[in-house]
């Protein structure tokens, strides 16, 4: 790991004190004529920060040592808001996080990232938007990054991860600490595909309700865009879009079914703002002036045989009962059985569930 | 006067000797029955004395004393009082004949002198005639269970008068022997699959399941008709033979359960423990050590209707049934043991609301809740379960009318088919069906092709299969092409075998 400048060391210092509010940290930073030595400075540190948090920093301060080794042996980076590794981005909004606790490529900071956050209960609607659009994102060479919360946030990371691509999880907690604790494989994936894991909170911190909302505010802070595929009406993805707008980033919003009550969010922020609507990927990427290959034509033409057809045409005005299929196509059971599979593997249909298949 | 008359009382499944010896003296009137005999047994004085007493004989007013020999085993049940009581006349001199020693009594008494059932008539008669006794006195009510057993003099009594008439030599005629089949004709299972609508998929599913002998789970949404299915399931299960169905008469004989009318178990059984079911109810247990509902089940079908539902403790003891095939029951003064070859099905709901993957309603239940729900059911229960069966609530009867539908008959001819298909294979093994093959056996008959191969891996990578599903999936892509005649397991039989791993796709949260 490398060294860390003596600006780091009082940032660090400072994150220690888990009581003060970010702002307050950042008023300290501004406030001392030399951030490397704030003990020169004792007077300033007390009158910014109060005797007691004070001296708590002073102690942080001098056991630094302790807590950077601890650090070093999970092989966690520490990022400062003066450090080089430190995104442009996020220094541009007004509550910069003054440290990034980072596990991974930390090179991936620097990227062009675009925000996938949504519903902690999703449909199969949204699940199949936010894995359409996180594919197409990160073939365009975006860097994803969402909250690895349950949801819509785990289906984006999973398809990144599952495509091999390189995504980024800004957590509410520790880092020694995953939450949702059933995340913890997607975490290990994440981070063996290449990926990062953030957090400005000190290992150890548990994820308190008031860190979901301040995490938010480093994914959309983070990135260029924010797209929501789903969300309830008291999601915390309308937060990160409340944020996002705030920090002046585009906001891009898919339709939901109307009827669904996991959509209402999503709709109701649509009727707000209708220049959110995004119906493909391409709408954001042409707002974020990506190139893209206009869909390339990828493998998409697999070869079918004569049963398989015969499906995919029986499919092709919507999802069929399994039952209504034998009746389409006069097959045997196990014969259908057959097809179904081979046309799943191959990925033109999907079962949806209660006996279900529609075209993919 | 001292008097000994032969009798037989249960122990498990098997039945014992008890030589019940009775001497009646002069000296302070009184009764002592000694041979560790249980409170049921020891009240037979009650029974016995009013008994004599209705039918027109008469109760000594002497030193009474009957010995249950052997005097170290607990003896359970009423099984003595006929005994005791032909005992007591005989030691009287009010029934003066050695007709008796030819016999074995059973029997328990009522105060008015008639014979009461007793449980487990079929397992005494059995254990009595492998020991070489040949004349039975029995009551009239057990009649039609003694009638299937060949090469023994069954007398059934109705009171203890026609006993004594008997012994003194009135004729009766002996107990005519049953016709197995022609019962079996007379009484079926009354359920038919042919009255299942729709459900096209969970009735393929659950023919290959009996196919195989594997185990199956059903998911589906409440009120999809899994109850329905389960039941039809005996139905195309092969005819059982008449040593199954003495073995099966026998367990429900000792559980009291069996239609005396009938006498002999003709369908197979199909039990349905309800979820709060405790785990000596389900396993066996009890002080008697009676059989549980994984021995009542023996040879037919036990159905857990919302697994998840059962106690994880009640669901960890199926797991020994289910590999061994038989339950151990031990208690402190014994040790029974109880056949269990029961072939498992079970339902669950998708989530615990009901509508987790539902087109109309809307799931209330948190991603937590639902892997809390499916994670009820442990790897190991899992891994003995080979199909997982999805189950819908679409009312197709609604939408066309019902069209033709496959009665349990036709299913059972291909069923058959492929068991003796797998009789052939499994000869000189110790197994039966492609559900029981281990490692060494699958390796032997479950080879597959390259482009099965192929599509095991295609298969893992793009459905997210567990890797514990791939011996399920050979097993059953074995049965299926035992239903198709196939020789070789193809891509075909293993894409098949695929689609009944529902669990495993959907439900990797």
């Amino acid at each position: 790991m490398k060294t860390l400048t003596s600006a780091d060391r009082t940032a660090l210092a400072l994150q220690c004190v888990e009581e003060l509010a970010n702002r307050k940290k950042q008023s300290l930073l501004d406030a001392l004529k030399d951030v490397g030595k704030p003990l020169l400075e004792k007077a300033v540190v007390t009158k910014t920060l109060g005797e007691e948090n004070a001296a708590k920093f002073f102690k942080a301060y001098e056991s630094l040592d302790d807590y950077v080794a601890k650090l070093d042996a999970l092989g966690i980076d520490c990022v400062s808001i003066y450090s080089d590794a430190y995104p442009q981005r996020l220094l541009d909004i007004d509550d910069s996080p003054i440290m990034l606790f980072a596990k991974g490529n930390i090179a991936l900071l620097k990227t062009d990232m675009i925000a996938v956050v949504g519903t902690r209960r999703p449909t199969r609607y949204g699940i199949k938007v936010a894995e359409e659009f996180t594919r197409e994102f990160a073939h365009a060479g975006l860097t994803v990054a969402s909250g690895l919360a349950r949801g819509l946030d785990g289906v984006a990371h999973r398809a990144c991860v599952q495509q091999g691509a390189p995504t980024v999880a800004v957590l509410a907690c520790g880092l020694d600490i995953c939450y949702p604790p059933e995340h913890a494989s997607l975490l290990e994936g994440i981070l063996s595909s290449g990926g990062l894991v953030i957090s400005e909170y000190m290992l150890g911190a548990k994820p308190l309700q008031y860190h979901f909302p301040e995490r938010n505010r480093i994914i959309s802070g983070l990135s260029r865009a924010v797209l929501i595929p789903e969300a309830a009406r008291k999601s915390g993805s309308l937060i990160t879009a409340r944020l996002a707008i705030e920090q002046g980033k585009d906001v891009f919003v898919v339709p939901g079914n109307i009827f669904s009550p996991e959509s209402e969010g999503s709709n109701a922020l649509l009727r707000e703002m209708p220049h959110a609507l995004a119906i493909m990927p391409e709408d954001v990427l042409d707002c974020l002036h990506i190139s893209h290959d206009s869909s390339p034509a990828e493998d998409k033409s697999v070869e079918l045989d004569i049963f398989e057809t015969q499906i995919v045409d029986a499919l092709h005005d919507g999802e069929k009962h399994f039952e209504d299929l034998i009746a389409a196509t006069g097959m045997t059971v196990s014969a259908l059985n057959n097809v179904l599979i081979n046309l799943q593997l191959k990925g033109v249909v999907d079962d949806i569930g209660g006996n279900f298949y529609a075209l993919a | 006067m001292l008097a000994k008359l032969k009798s037989y009382a249960l122990d498990g499944l098997n039945g014992y000797a008890v030589d019940v010896e009775l001497d009646v003296n002069s000296g302070v009137p009184g009764y002592e029955l000694v041979g560790l005999a249980s409170t049921a047994t020891k009240e037979s004085k009650e029974r016995v004395r009013s008994a004599i007493k209705n039918s027109g004989y008469n109760y000594p007013a002497k030193r009474i004393t009957i010995n249950l020999a052997p005097a170290d085993t607990k003896k359970e049940g009423p099984f003595f009082d006929v005994a005791i009581a032909v005992g007591m006349l005989i030691a009287t001199g009010q029934l003066e004949s050695n007709l008796y020693k030819q016999f074995v009594f059973i029997g328990e008494l009522s105060l008015d002198g008639k014979l009461r059932s007793v449980h487990g008539i079929m397992p005494l008669l059995i254990s009595a005639m492998q020991r070489g006794e040949k004349r039975f006195i029995i009551p009239a009510v057990n009649a039609s269970e003694a009638s299937f057993i060949a090469g023994i003099e069954v007398y059934a009594m109705d009171t203890l008068r026609d006993v004594i008439d008997f012994l003194s030599g009135v004729v009766y005629q002996p107990v005519e022997i049953s016709d197995f089949k022609s019962k079996c004709v007379e009484h079926g299972y009354g359920v038919d699959f042919s009255d299942v609508k729709g459900q096209t998929v969970a009735k393929r599913a659950l023919e290959i399941a009996v196919a195989g002998g594997h185990n199956a789970l059903m998911i589906g949404p409440p009120g999809a008709g899994k109850t329905m299915l389960a039941k039809c399931v005996p139905t195309i299960m092969p005819q059982m033979s008449f040593e199954e169905a003495i073995e099966v008469t026998k367990i429900h004989s000792v559980a009291g359960i069996l239609d005396s009318s009938i006498g002999i178990v003709t369908t197979r059984p199909f039990r349905t423990p309800h979820h709060t079911t405790t785990v000596p109810a389900l396993v066996g247990g009890g002080n008697k050590a009676t059989p549980g509902e994984v021995s009542l089940a023996h040879g037919g079908v036990l159905f857990l209707d919302e697994m998840p539902e059962y106690t994880r403790h009640a669901l960890e003891t199926l797991r020994q049934p289910l590999e061994d095939r038989k339950v151990t029951v031990a208690r402190v003064l014994r040790t029974v043991e109880y056949p269990a070859n029961f072939m498992l099905i079970a339902s669950m709901n998708p989530c615990p609301c009901g509508n987790y993957g539902s087109k109309e309603n809307v799931c209330t239940c948190t991603p937590q809740q639902i892997h809390h729900y499916v994670n009820k059911l442990s790897g190991p229960l899992m891994d003995r379960i080979d199909l997982q069966i999805e189950v819908d609530n679409i009312t197709y009867e609604e939408l066309r009318g019902g069209g033709e539908t496959e009665s349990s008959e036709q299913i059972k001819k291909r069923v058959d088919a492929a068991r003796a298909i797998q009789r052939e294979r499994y000869k000189g093994l110790d197994i039966l069906t492609n559900a029981e093959m281990n490692a060494k056996e699958m390796d032997k008959y479950c080879q597959i092709d390259a482009d099965s191969e192929r599509l095991l891996e295609k298969a893992f990578e793009k459905l997210g299969l567990s890797a514990r599903g791939t011996t399920r999936i050979l097993k059953v892509a074995r049965t299926i092409a035992d239903l198709e005649g196939s020789e070789n397991i193809k891509s075909t039989h293993i894409a098949e075998a695929i689609q009944y791993r529902g669990i495993d796709r959907k439900y990797h949260l």
